[in-house]
């Protein structure tokens, strides 16, 4: 999904000297985006699993003429290699509903978000439930 | 994850000021593009689920929260 991005901005403005944190960043593209919009002494930091992707963030954040204020870190989202209040915004796109344990997720975008820091995420939700053979499934339990 | 839930382990984790909004249908054919979801789930979803929910199987919404001061 990529939408709200009036709103995103909105937020990315507000990193000024400390950052946002993209969790799953993937090929990098928000976080590519955010970094034209931190502050002075700003970064943008895209955290993903794999290392692949990492590089891929960092290839493309040199097209894009933005490396010297990106970051790409290898990680879980539910143990993020940063430490305690040390970003002012994080942004999510569609990546909360992979991971199985959400509130371990969300506990560590806590921590290393400063005071009044904010959160922005773009994801998946359901209402009623789930056919047995679709909530069953490993590969889709995670939503 | 319901919109509840979602907007409820936010509050759990500590944060304040949760909005919920952008409400925007999630169909099949859209979670077919994902890698998450293998062939053989998205055969599953078309033959259980009824043709005319199938545009709308899930809902994608942008939530915002912000860290007490």
């Amino acid at each position: 999904m990529r939408r709200s991005r009036r709103s995103k901005g909105n937020d990315w403005r507000r990193a000024e000297n400390r950052g946002t944190d993209n969790s799953g960043s993937g090929g990098g593209v928000d976080t590519i985006l955010a970094a034209t919009r931190v502050g002075p002494g700003g970064r943008a930091v895209g955290l993903d699993v794999l290392e692949e992707m990492c590089e891929r963030g960092r290839r493309h954040a040199v097209e894009a003429g933005v490396d010297g204020v990106t970051e790409f870190l290898r990680g879980e989202m539910e143990d993020i290699p940063l430490p305690d209040e040390s970003v002012d915004v994080v942004i999510s796109n569609g990546v909360l509903n992979l991971s199985a344990r959400k509130s371990r997720a969300l506990a560590e975008i806590f921590r290393v978000l400063g005071p009044g820091g904010r959160i922005c995420m773009a994801d998946l939700t359901v209402e009623g439930e789930l056919p047995p053979e679709v909530a069953n499934d490993q590969s889709a339990w995670a939503g | 994850m319901a919109e509840r839930v979602f907007a409820g382990k936010l509050e759990r984790a500590g944060f304040a000021d949760v909005w919920v909004g952008g409400h925007r249908p999630f169909g099949i054919d859209e979670a077919a593009l994902y890698p998450l979801f293998t062939t053989e789930v998205i055969e599953v979803m078309r033959r259980t689920i009824p043709p005319d929910h199938q545009d709308h199987v899930a809902t994608g919404v942008i939530v915002k929260a912000r860290k007490p001061a």
